[in-house]
């Protein structure tokens, strides 16, 4: 049994994402789901909502976070793939509701980062081996071999970086409102070669929600529902001892591409997709997954960064509301995030940085060393 | 016969040059100390020491390891065991800490030959190492320095034959550090050269001359333990002659304790003519004389270790390094390395030891299933530390905490073996490169938890030890 096209989401939602001083991830929930609920119409939660589908990275009480903050007492469970977090989320709601075990389902995904007093991911040291144990730091691993393979630097990152921060003046709802330049990304400082802080997305707060339900039923609900046409989800050995790597792309990426695009009869990706909100943790990260997901080919990317290929009124526009960079990454929010950003690119409701007639979007999240990914495909009815 | 049949020094790469100490701009050639960096110790100096001096010899006769150290760094739970297991001995090694006295150097060397002469070992190695850490302004910090050296003693054709030995215990307060001090105290300089260092070694080379086996009036060389240079010129005279003392290596390598002397030792075999002789004298809590000599020359490898130089440039550098500076928190303390995990894995982390899958799949760390065939079960352990490799992918990370960052770290492809994350230590950032053909070193790879944490590094690979 497929999933395509069984499931819909009618409704989404997302808080603010910035760093919340004032604000619980209680609160963040309520924030988003709250949204949700009005967007989808409802009106009865607890009659209407059957199962929940919850994720976090740095929540202590797992499940009761999400079920003390909603007092919404139903099925819950936490799922969990590091930065992925947020789309594997939305694959356990879309397999919840295509299996028939379930007719309207919450996805949700929050973090709280900011209430641990650290600027950036922790760094907590474990084990004896793994180190140094930070993000910036196993996603650099690409840039030496690649940037050697095919003549690309630090300024084609710095242009990612630009554009993104340029995308996130677009959205209210964006962390980091400021444009900056090519030669400042260049000149900040250091956090893991070839990453300078404007290469690192910035890490927030927040909450992101939507609403899936079976596609029969959504009608019940309103005519704008987005149709789930794939979620998809990937492993791939760890980079750093996969015998086999070459350092030029992230495998995952490929692997959960690959089956994203088998589900939704998708052969030629950068024809078929309008709009693209992909993981940019880092501007490498980005630039690896224009390739890795098959949008153009391998060692191309120079040309299009230079080309303005991804920015808006580019061919495929990518983040278009800033990105992990410029909206801000609360972990396991960030893949409800990308699908609250396309919900809102399909249904024409995306304001200054709408891409006009967008029928079809892809998020992208990937996490871990990185070792796991998971894509969604979302069409307009 | 019995005798020194292989011998091997460690210098640590970081040199800190004294003119810094005295808030003066570095200028080269001017004189400096060795200096153990944040991620050495007298353990790890000792790990490396040893890997120089056995080489490729088969590790299997090693009955007995004497660690000697007045700087290990447990005062419970000993050395010698986690340098067993860093350096894949068998289990049935009898392993022994001497510490206590700079003169354990010398006390460790004459215990292992007793029982290699005995027959209650077949081949025994002794590691010798010190950090001569002073307070902050004292003439330790100054005069001392860090260094490792390692001895194989076993029947045979030696490389350098102990002729005859005496001691001389002096019960003196001239120089201590009580349990719970972080440096060494000294009494009063004059008192310290006469009574503490001068009497007692005179004592114990007259003791040797009066055995009647070795004169030390008529030997060719003098090898003199010495806590600066004014005591070391004093005591070369009142034997005899400063033409014959061996280079102390004052002012390069610097005063380093209980391995100050031996490391001497190591430098001469390389020069020294066969059939010439020695008088090794190292001081502590009195005196040990050796009357030594020279069989056959070893490899000429000290003039590359002196030249294995990473001089720092500030004087901020050595306080980050040793931990001197006053900072908003303590040290990374979280709850440490569970000891539980540590035993699961002391064979990966100690030794760097992986597995090969009947299938030929090598990896690291041992697992149950193969990542090649699938198939679970199949392995037999590995151990890479000896293996050499190339860098496939690195970067410079600056976030993660550091006395000196940023930290370069990559993914090693161990020569017909696995691909390990590694630190690389003892190379500039700016040396770092695709490709450089590596060597794996023995570090202290953090404190978290309050205790030292041992693992790998990787470090360019050099002609020097």
């Amino acid at each position: 049994m497929s999933i395509a096209g069984k499931a819909a989401i009618i409704g989404a939602g997302c808080s603010a994402f910035a760093e919340h001083w004032t604000k619980s991830a209680e609160d963040l929930v309520v924030d988003a789901v709250l949204e949700a609920y009005a967007d989808a119409g409802i009106v009865e939660p607890r009659r209407q909502i059957d199962a929940v589908f919850a994720g976090s990275l740095y929540a202590p009480m797992g499940p009761v976070h999400v079920t003390e903050a909603l007092k919404l007492y139903k099925p819950t469970t936490m799922v969990y793939n590091y930065c992925a977090t947020g789309t594997e989320a939305l694959r356990a709601a879309v397999m919840a509701v295509a299996s028939g075990a379930h007719e309207t389902v919450l996805a949700v995904g929050f973090d709280k980062p900011k209430d641990r007093g650290v600027s950036g991911p922790s760094v907590n040291i474990r084990g004896v081996r793994e180190l140094p144990e930070t993000p910036a730091g196993w996603f650099a691993l690409c840039a030496a071999p690649y940037f050697a393979r095919f003549g690309a630097g630090r300024e084609d990152l710095a242009r990612i970086a630009v554009k993104n921060h340029h995308n996130g003046t677009l959205a209210p709802k964006s962390f980091l409102k400021k444009e900056i330049t090519v030669e400042e990304a260049l000149g900040a400082r250091l956090i893991a070669w070839p990453f300078g802080l404007y290469d690192c997305a910035a890490q927030t707060d927040g909450a992101a929600a939507v609403i899936v339900t079976r596609r029969d039923l959504a009608r019940n609900y309103h005519d704008r529902a987005v149709i789930v046409r794939a979620v998809a989800s990937a492993s791939a050995p760890h980079p750093h001892t996969d015998p086999a790597h070459d350092f030029l792309r992230w495998k995952p990426t490929v692997a959960a591409a690959e089956a994203a695009y088998a589900i939704a009869g998708i052969s030629d990706p950068m024809r078929a997709i309008d709009v693209a909100q992909l993981h940019d943790c880092f501007t490498l990260t980005e630039l690896l997954s224009y390739e890795d997901l098959g949008f153009i080919a391998k060692g191309a990317a120079r040309e299009h960064i230079a080309a303005g290929t991804f920015a808006l009124g580019g061919e495929l526009p990518v983040n278009t509301d800033g990105g992990l960079k410029a909206f801000g990454h609360p972990t396991a929010a960030t893949g409800l995030r990308m699908v609250y950003e396309n919900v809102l690119q399909l249904q024409g409701r995306a304001g200054a940085r709408q891409v006009p007639g967008a029928a079809t979007a892809l998020s992208h999240n990937i996490g871990g060393y990185p070792t796991g990914c998971a894509v969604s495909i979302l069409s307009r009815e | 016969m019995t005798g020194i049949v292989a011998c091997g020094a460690w210098i640590p790469a970081r040199r800190l040059p004294l003119p810094l100490l005295a808030g003066k701009a570095a200028r080269e050639g001017a004189p400096e100390r060795a200096l153990a960096w944040a991620d050495e110790d007298a353990l790890t100096m000792a790990v490396e020491a040893a890997r120089d001096c056995l080489g490729g010899r088969d590790r299997g006769d090693i009955e007995l390891l004497l660690f000697a150290s007045t700087t290990g760094p447990y005062a419970e739970k000993q050395g010698a065991a986690i340098i067993a297991a860093a350096l894949g001995l068998a289990p049935g090694v009898r392993t022994v800490d001497v510490g206590s006295s700079l003169r354990g150097g010398t006390q460790a060397l004459l215990l292992a030959l007793d029982a290699v002469r005995a027959g209650s070992a077949r081949a025994a190695l002794v590691l010798v190492a010190d950090c001569r850490e002073g307070a902050p302004g004292s003439a330790l910090e100054a005069n001392g320095g860090d260094a490792a050296v390692a001895f194989l003693l076993a029947g045979g054709e030696p490389l350098i034959e102990v002729i005859d030995s005496a001691s001389e215990s002096a019960e003196s307060v001239d120089v201590w550090r009580r349990h719970g001090d972080r440096f060494t105290h000294a009494w009063e300089e004059r008192f310290v050269l006469a009574h503490g260092y001068l009497e007692p070694a005179l004592a114990a080379a007259g003791r040797l001359g009066a055995r009647g086996r070795f004169d030390p009036a008529r030997c060719d060389h003098l090898l003199l333990s010495a806590p600066d240079r004014k005591a070391h010129e004093a005591l070369a005279r009142a034997l005899g002659g400063a033409s014959r003392a061996a280079d102390p290596l004052l002012g390069s390598v610097g005063a380093c304790g209980s391995a100050h002397a031996l490391l001497q030792l190591v430098a001469l075999a390389e020069t020294a003519e066969p059939g010439a002789s020695a008088l090794l004298v190292n001081h502590g809590d009195g005196a040990d004389a050796l009357g030594l000599r020279f069989r056959r020359k070893a490899e000429a490898r000290m003039t590359a270790r002196l030249a294995r130089r990473l001089p720092l440039t500030s004087p901020d550098q050595y306080r980050r390094a040793r931990d001197l500076l006053v900072t908003e928190y303590a040290g990374n303390d979280f709850q440490g390395i569970s000891a539980t995990v540590h035993r699961r894995e002391r064979a990966e982390d100690l030794a760097l030891a992986g597995q090969r899958c009947a299938c030929g799949h090598a990896q690291f760390p041992r697992e149950r299933i193969c990542g090649a065939c699938g198939v679970a079960d199949r392995f037999t352990d590995e151990v890479f530390a000896e293996r050499r490799g190339r860098l496939l992918t690195y970067t410079l990370d600056a976030f993660f905490p550091t006395p000196e960052p940023p930290t370069a770290v990559g993914v090693v492809q161990v020569d017909d073996g696995p691909r390990i994350y590694l630190q690389l230590t003892d190379v500039p950032a700016a040396d770092v490169a695709l490709g450089m053909a590596l060597e794996f070193t023995f570090r202290r790879i953090h404190t978290v938890g309050g205790r030292p944490n041992y693992f790998w590094k990787c470090r360019p690979r050099g002609e020097a030890a």
